[in-house]
C-alpha cells in the first residue's frame, strides 16, 4: 500500500517537473593543459530524476580527438592537440534530453618536463645539447642558464639545442618552455656542468661502491663527481642540493602514472640521489600505500614530506607524518572520534599502535646498539602494553582533514590533502592519559598540546635511535649490521655533536662513512668481504641501477614500474603498513646453510620472483622499453668485436672493476658464441654480456 | 673484527621479528629425521590454506541469532547492542543451523559459503586462536600462565598462526613441518608445498621450502632459443648460478634462482599436458590464486604427487574504518573464490581429497571504534571455515564466545575473545586427516599440542 502511494506521488510530480528541469554545469568555462584533467560537476533542478550524460565535442570542421569525458564528468584532453584548441563539454539530463548545459574548454599545450641532458657537461663552444624529457611540442625553447638556445624539436620527449656562449658555472639550469596556447615552462632541478670535474681524489672502485649505497648505483657522471670530491664533501653537497620534485598534483593526469614515472626518471637522472634514497627508505618505515592512497592529490603531499624531511630532524618528520592527512586517512587518525558512550565506540587504536610498533620504538626494550634487553629469565621486555595503546589512542582524537579554502571547520571535514590536519576540539578526548614511561598527560589539554606531549614522549624513548638507525643501515648498506655499527650510528642519532637529537642528515652521514660500511672498499667479491655485508637489490632499485650503468635516457613517459611488478614490488603500493618486507626477515636456511642471515629484500625474492628477475633483465636488454626509457648500447657494441673490451666495460660499469674472473669468463663464453663482425653481431655480443652480468647474483646482491 | 657472530645475529633476529628465532642447522636436520614417513599412503590428499591478512572480523563473519545449545547467553539482540552501528541487519544474514539446532547467521557476502555449509561441505570452528596453553580469563588477566607473545601485533600474530608457536622463536611453519613429515611420499621433483601467495613462514619447513607460483605469470626463462649463441648464454647463466665465491648472500640468490628455474621447468611440462578445467573462477586475486592451485592439482599424477599443501591469501581485512564496505568486499571475494575452487575439486573428482581452510592474524574487537565510518581494532580469537567433501560440515565446532564487553570471554574491555580452541588443535585435526602420525610426529609438528592433551581435537574431519 505504501509503495503504491509513493509511485502515485512521483507520477503526479512528473508533468510539472518536465517544464522546469534546469541543468547547470560547473565550471562554466575552463582552460586545461594536455596531460592534465579537469572535473566538471552538474546540478539538476526541477526533476526528481537527476541523472545526466556527459559529452565532449570539437567545433564543426575541426579535426583530431576532442579527448574523453567519464560518466562522472571527469574530462581528459586528447594526447595531441586537435586542429583547433577549443572543445565543448556538454551535460544533458537523461530523462529530459532537452535540458542541457555546456562549457567551452580551452586546450593548452602540455606542461614540459626535463629529465636529463646529453652530454651532462659542456666545456667548449659551440656546444650541442640533447634534452630528454616529456611534453615537448614544436616551437619548444631550451633555456640554459637563463639564455635561450637555438632549439630543434625532435619528438615529444627529445629536443636538441645549440649555443655559442658558455653560461656561468659551475652549473647551469636547463628549462624548456612550450609556446602558446598556454605557454608553460618546466620546473625541476636539472643542471649542466659548465667545465669539467676536477682530478680524482679517490678510486673508481670506492666511488662506485659508495654510489650503490648512497645513490641508485653509479653512472658515468656521478662516478666522476664522487671521485673528484671524495665521500664526505659529496655527502655534504648532497644534503644541500635542490630536491628533484614530484609533479604537482594539479599538473598530472588523475592516475598515479606520472608520479610513478617521475620516481624512475628522478632515480636515473636526479642529482639529489642520496635524498631520494633516504626519502624512499623513510617511506618504507613510515609506510602509506597507494593501495588506499591512490591519487596524486593523496600521495604527492606525503612523498613531499619524506623528501623535505629526509635530512631534517626526526621529531619534525614524526610530527609532519602524524598530521599528514594522507597518513591520517591510511591509519585512521583523521576523524578519530573520542569515546562515545551513546554509540558504544572507543577511540581508534590504529595510528597509536603502528606509530610505536613500526615507525619509532618497536616491540621490545633495546640497548643502544639495537640488541634486545633480556630479563634474567631470558624474557624480552615489551615497550608498551595494550592499555598504553588505548591511552595513546585517546591522544590522537579530534583531528580531521585540513579545512578546504573557503569552507568551515567541521567535526569531520571532507577529504582534502593540502597542509596538516586540523583539530576539532570538542571531538578531542580531554581526559588525562598515561603514556610511555608512565608520563601523565594532564586532563583538559587541547588536541595540539596532547599531540606534542605524546610525540615528545615517544621521541625521547631510548629505542628510537637504535630502531631507526638500524633500519636505515639495512636500507642503505647491509641487511646484517653488527651491533657495534648500530650503536655508533645510534650515538649520532642521540647527539649529532652539537647536542641535537634526531638529526637525520648527521645519521645518514654516519651510516655511509662508518668503518663497517667502508670495510669492503677496494675488496674483491670473495670471502675477503665480511660475509654479513651487503644486501639484495630490491626490484625498484635494480631497474634504475642497470639503466644508470648503461647510460639510458629516462623521462616521465616511462613505464618502468611494470618491470618491478612481476618481481613482487608495485611502486608506492606495499600491501600493508608492514611494508613490502620485514626488517627481520630471515633467509630460509636451505639457501644459507652455513650462516643465519637476515635478508629483508629476500622476502620478495621467491623462486618464481627470481625467474621473473631474469625475465625483467631480458626485457630491458632485448626488449623495447618505449620512448620513456631509451638505452643506447653504442658504448658497449662499439667494442663488440673485442669481447674482453666489452667485459672490461661491464666490469667498470656494474662491478666497480672487481668482477670475479669466473664471471668474466662466462661473459666471454656468451660473447664468443656469437659469430661474425657485423654491427648486429657486435651488438649481440654486447647484449649477451650485459644480460649475463646484470642477471647474475653477483650483481643482484650488492656487497 | 667486523664479522657479526652467529650469536649476535640470533639476537638481531629476535629483536627485529620476535617470532623468528633460530635453531641450529643440526637441530633442524634431526627434526627432519624424526619425521620420515613410513609407510606412505596410496591415495591423494591436499591441504589448502587461505590466509586472510589484516585480521578478519569474526564477529561480523558469524553472528549468533538463536543459540540455546551452544551459548544460551547469546542472541542477535545482544550482538546488535554491542556492535551498534556495525551490526549487520538480521534480515541480511545467510542463516545456517547447527546439528544441535542453534541458528547462526553468516555475513551477507558469504552466500556461497553458506550454501556449501548447508550441503554439509563446510564446517565452522568458533573462537580459535593463538595459545601456548589453555587459558582461563583469570589466568590471562593475572598472567599466571604462558601468554602468546605480542598479541594484537599483525606480524607477530600472523607468524604465530603460521608457525603454531605462540611463544615466538619459530623458524618454521606448521604447514612446512607437516610437509617435512610427508614429503618422502611424493615421487615428483616439485616441493610438497606450493605457495601462490609469496614467501611465508607457514610453508617453510625445517627441510622443505615451498615452490612459488605467481598466478598468471609465464613460467621459466624467456628470451632463449636453441641457437648456439643462446645456448652459450644459457650455459653462462647456469654456470654463474653455481658460483658464489663463498659469499652467503650470493649463494642464497643462486639457490633461489635455481629453485625457481627447476620448479618452472617441472610445472610447465606437467601443466602443458593438463586438461583444461571448465570451472569458472572469479577474476579476483584469490580467484586467480585458487585457479592456479586447481590447475596444479589437476596434473598431480604427472607431477608425481601423493600429498600437497598450498598457501593462498587475500589482504584487506584490517578494517579499522569502512568496515561494513571493506569486509563485505573481502568476504564476498573469499566466498566466491572458495566456491569456485570447491566446484573445481568436484570437476576433478578430488572433492573428498582436498580440504581448504582459513587462517587470519586475529579477530577484531566486538566494540566498534569511532570515526566518520566505523571500524574495529585488533583482537584475538576468531571463527574459521573448513571446506571439502571429507569435512563433517553443516555444523559449528568449538565454543562460541559470549557477546558481552568485559564478559566471561573478554581479555579486556572491548570484546577481545580469549580463544577456547588453540591453533594447534585446529591444525592437528587437519594434519591427522592428511596422514601425519599423532603418536610419533605431533611432538615435532605441533610442539604445544601436548599442553592441550586433556581436550579432544575439534572433530570436523
Amino acid at each position: 500500500m505504501r509503495t503504491a502511494q509513493l509511485a502515485l506521488a512521483s507520477f503526479l510530480l512528473l508533468p510539472s517537473a518536465l517544464a522546469q528541469t534546469v541543468v547547470t554545469i560547473t565550471p562554466t568555462s575552463a582552460e586545461v593543459h594536455l596531460g592534465t584533467y579537469i572535473q566538471f560537476t552538474a546540478k539538476v533542478t526541477g526533476a526528481p530524476n537527476t541523472t545526466v550524460a556527459w559529452t565532449v565535442a570539437l567545433p564543426a570542421g575541426a579535426t583530431g580527438s576532442p579527448g574523453t569525458i567519464s560518466t562522472g564528468g571527469l574530462y581528459n584532453p586528447p594526447a595531441t592537440m586537435p586542429s583547433v584548441n577549443t572543445v565543448t563539454v556538454t551535460v544533458t539530463s537523461i530523462p529530459v534530453p532537452t535540458a542541457s548545459a555546456s562549457a567551452p574548454v580551452t586546450l593548452d599545450n602540455p606542461i614540459p618536463t626535463v629529465a636529463s641532458t646529453s652530454p651532462s657537461s659542456i666545456q667548449i663552444t659551440p656546444f650541442l645539447l640533447t634534452v630528454n624529457g616529456s611534453g615537448f611540442v614544436p616551437g619548444a625553447q631550451v633555456v640554459l642558464g637563463g639564455a635561450p638556445l637555438t632549439t630543434t624539436y625532435v619528438s615529444a620527449t627529445r629536443l636538441t639545442a645549440s649555443g655559442s656562449v658558455l653560461p656561468a658555472g659551475p652549473r647551469a639550469t636547463v628549462v624548456v618552455s612550450n609556446p602558446a596556447p598556454g605557454p608553460a615552462t618546466s620546473t625541476g632541478a636539472v643542471t649542466v656542468l659548465v667545465g669539467s670535474e676536477g682530478p680524482p681524489v679517490i678510486s673508481a672502485n670506492v666511488a662506485a661502491r659508495f654510489l650503490d649505497q648512497a645513490a641508485f648505483g653509479p653512472d658515468v657522471d656521478s662516478l666522476a663527481h664522487v671521485r673528484a670530491m671524495g665521500l664526505l664533501p659529496y655527502i655534504n653537497e648532497q644534503l644541500t642540493l635542490p630536491i628533484s620534485p614530484y609533479p604537482d598534483p594539479s599538473q598530472t593526469s588523475q592516475g598515479l602514472g606520472q608520479v610513478i614515472a617521475r620516481f624512475f626518471s628522478n632515480a636515473v637522472h636526479g642529482r639529489d640521489q642520496l635524498r631520494q634514497r633516504v626519502a624512499f627508505a623513510l617511506g618504507q618505515i613510515f609506510v602509506v600505500s597507494a593501495v588506499e592512497e591512490s591519487t596524486p592529490a593523496q600521495l604527492v603531499p606525503y612523498l613531499q614530506i619524506l623528501q623535505n624531511d629526509a635530512f631534517g630532524n626526526f621529531r619534525t618528520l614524526m610530527e609532519d607524518v602524524a598530521l599528514s592527512p594522507t597518513m591520517g586517512e591510511y591509519l585512521d587518525m583523521r576523524n578519530n572520534d573520542k569515546a562515545n558512550p551513546a554509540a558504544g565506540t572507543l577511540a581508534n587504536e590504529n595510528f597509536a599502535r603502528e606509530l610505536m610498533q613500526l615507525f619509532t620504538i618497536g616491540l621490545y626494550q633495546m640497548n643502544q646498539d639495537g640488541t634486545p634487553q633480556y630479563t634474567s629469565v631470558g624474557f624480552l621486555p615489551p615497550t608498551y602494553d595494550q592499555a598504553t595503546i588505548q591511552q595513546f589512542a585517546k591522544v590522537y582524537t579530534g583531528w580531521t582533514y585540513p579545512t578546504k579554502p573557503g569552507a568551515v571547520l567541521q567535526k569531520h571535514n571532507p577529504a582534502y590533502y593540502l597542509g596538516p590536519m586540523v583539530p576539532f576540539e570538542s571531538n578531542h578526548d580531554t581526559t588525562s592519559k598515561t603514556l610511555l614511561n608512565v608520563l601523565v598527560v594532564p586532563a583538559g589539554q587541547t588536541a595540539a598540546m596532547d599531540l606534542k606531549a605524546a610525540l615528545d614522549c615517544i621521541f625521547t624513548h631510548q629505542n628510537v635511535a637504535p630502531f631507526i638507525s638500524r633500519q636505515l643501515i639495512q636500507h642503505l648498506v647491509t641487511s646484517n649490521p653488527s651491533p657495534a655499527y648500530v650503536g655508533r650510528v645510534a650515538a649520532v642519532f642521540y647527539n649529532n655533536g652539537n647536542g641535537v637529537r634526531g638529526d637525520l642528515g648527521a645519521v645518514v652521514r654516519a651510516i655511509l662513512l662508518d668503518s663497517e660500511a667502508r670495510a669492503a672498499d677496494n675488496t674483491p667479491f670473495s670471502l675477503t668481504l665480511p660475509d654479513t655485508s651487503g644486501h639484495l637489490r630490491e626490484p625498484v632499485f635494480v631497474i634504475p641501477a642497470i639503466l644508470r650503468g648503461l647510460g639510458a635516457m629516462v623521462n616521465d613517459t616511462n613505464n618502468l614500474s611494470a618491470q618491478a611488478v612481476n618481481l613482487g614490488q608495485t611502486l608506492f603500493s606495499p600491501p600493508t603498513v608492514f611494508n613490502y618486507f620485514a626488517p627481520g626477515y630471515q633467509i630460509p636456511p636451505e639457501f644459507t646453510p652455513n650462516l643465519t642471515l637476515l635478508g629483508p629484500e629476500f622476502q620478495l625474492h621467491t623462486p618464481s620472483a627470481a625467474v621473473a628477475r631474469f625475465n625483467m633483465v631480458n626485457s630491458m636488454i632485448y626488449g623495447n622499453l618505449g620512448a620513456g626509457a631509451v638505452i643506447d648500447f653504442t658504448p658497449f657494441s662499439s667494442l663488440g668485436n673485442t669481447p674482453q673490451a666489452v667485459a672490461d666495460l661491464v666490469n667498470a660499469r656494474f662491478f666497480r672493476g672487481m668482477m670475479p674472473a669466473t664471471v668474466n669468463n662466462e661473459l666471454l663464453r656468451a660473447m664468443n658464441a656469437v659469430t661474425g663482425t657485423t654491427a648486429a653481431a657486435a651488438l649481440a655480443r654486447a647484449q649477451a654480456a650485459i644480460y649475463v652480468a646484470v642477471s647474475s647474483s653477483f650483481y643482484t646482491v650488492e656487497h | 673484527m667486523l664479522t657479526t657472530s652467529r650469536r649476535d645475529l640470533l639476537k638481531i633476529g629476535l629483536r627485529a621479528l620476535s617470532a623468528i628465532g633460530a635453531t641450529s642447522v643440526a637441530g633442524r636436520l634431526s627434526q627432519v629425521n624424526a619425521l620420515a614417513q613410513t609407510p606412505c599412503p596410496s591415495d591423494y590428499k591436499a591441504l589448502v590454506c587461505i590466509f586472510l591478512f589484516g585480521g578478519n572480523d569474526g564477529n561480523n563473519t558469524l553472528i549468533p541469532v538463536t543459540t540455546p545449545n551452544s551459548n544460551a547467553n547469546n542472541s542477535y539482540a545482544k550482538y546488535a547492542t554491542v556492535r551498534g552501528g556495525l551490526a549487520l541487519a538480521q534480515s541480511s544474514l545467510n542463516m545456517i543451523g547447527t546439528k544441535a539446532g542453534d541458528q547462526y547467521g553468516l555475513h551477507p557476502g558469504l552466500t556461497e559459503i553458506a550454501g556449501l555449509y548447508n550441503q554439509g561441505k563446510v564446517a565452522v570452528l568458533a573462537n580459535v586462536g593463538t595459545l601456548v596453553t589453555p587459558l582461563t580469563q583469570q589466568q590471562y588477566l593475572h598472567q599466571t600462565k604462558s601468554i602468546p607473545v605480542n598479541l594484537f601485533s599483525h606480524l607477530d600474530q600472523q607468524t604465530e598462526w603460521q608457525s603454531s608457536l605462540a611463544q615466538g622463536f619459530a623458524t618454521s611453519g606448521w604447514g612446512g613441518r607437516v610437509a617435512d613429515a610427508m614429503q618422502s611420499c611424493n615421487t615428483g621433483k616439485l616441493p610438497i608445498i606450493v605457495s601462490v601467495g609469496g614467501n611465508n613462514l607457514f610453508a617453510t619447513g625445517a627441510a622443505t621450502n615451498p615452490a612459488t607460483v605467481t598466478a598468471g605469470q609465464i613460467l621459466g626463462l624467456q628470451g632463449f632459443s636453441t641457437s648456439a649463441a643462446s645456448t652459450a648464454r644459457m650455459t653462462a647463466v647456469t654456470n654463474l648460478l653455481g658460483f658464489d665465491n663463498g659469499l652467503t648472500l650470493v649463494g642464497a640468490s643462486n639457490g633461489i634462482g635455481n629453485s625457481g628455474i627447476s620448479q618452472a621447468t617441472v610445472l610447465s611440462q606437467a601443466l602443458a599436458g593438463g586438461k583444461a578445467l571448465t570451472t569458472v573462477f572469479p577474476n579476483t586475486s584469490l580467484g586467480s590464486q585458487l585457479q592456479e592451485v586447481a590447475k596444479i592439482i589437476n596434473v598431480r599424477a604427472a607431477l608425481g604427487m601423493q600429498r600437497q599443501i598450498f598457501f593462498a591469501y587475500l589482504g584487506g581485512f584490517d578494517t579499522h574504518d569502512k568496515e561494513l564496505t571493506d569486509q563485505a568486499t573481502g568476504l564476498t571475494t573469499v566466498s566466491q573464490a572458495m566456491n569456485a575452487f570447491y566446484n573445481a575439486t568436484v570437476e576433478m573428482g578430488v572433492d573428498n581429497n582436498v580440504v581448504t581452510f582459513t587462517e587470519s592474524d586475529f579477530g577484531r574487537t566486538l566494540q566498534p571504534s569511532g570515526g566518520a565510518t566505523l571500524g574495529t581494532d585488533h583482537a584475538w580469537g576468531s571463527h574459521h571455515f573448513i571446506m571439502g567433501s571429507a569435512v563433517k560440515g553443516g555444523d559449528l565446532y568449538g565454543s562460541f564466545p559470549t557477546q558481552v564487553l568485559s564478559g566471561p570471554d573478554d581479555a579486556n574491555n572491548r570484546g577481545v575473545w580469549i580463544p577456547q580452541t588453540s591453533l594447534d588443535q585446529y591444525g592437528a585435526t587437519l594434519a591427522t586427516w592428511f596422514g601425519v602420525d599423532p603418536n610419533t610426529q605431533f611432538g615435532t609438528v605441533f610442539p604445544n599440542l601436548a599442553n592441550f592433551s586433556t581436550q579432544p581435537l575439534p572433530a570436523f574431519l
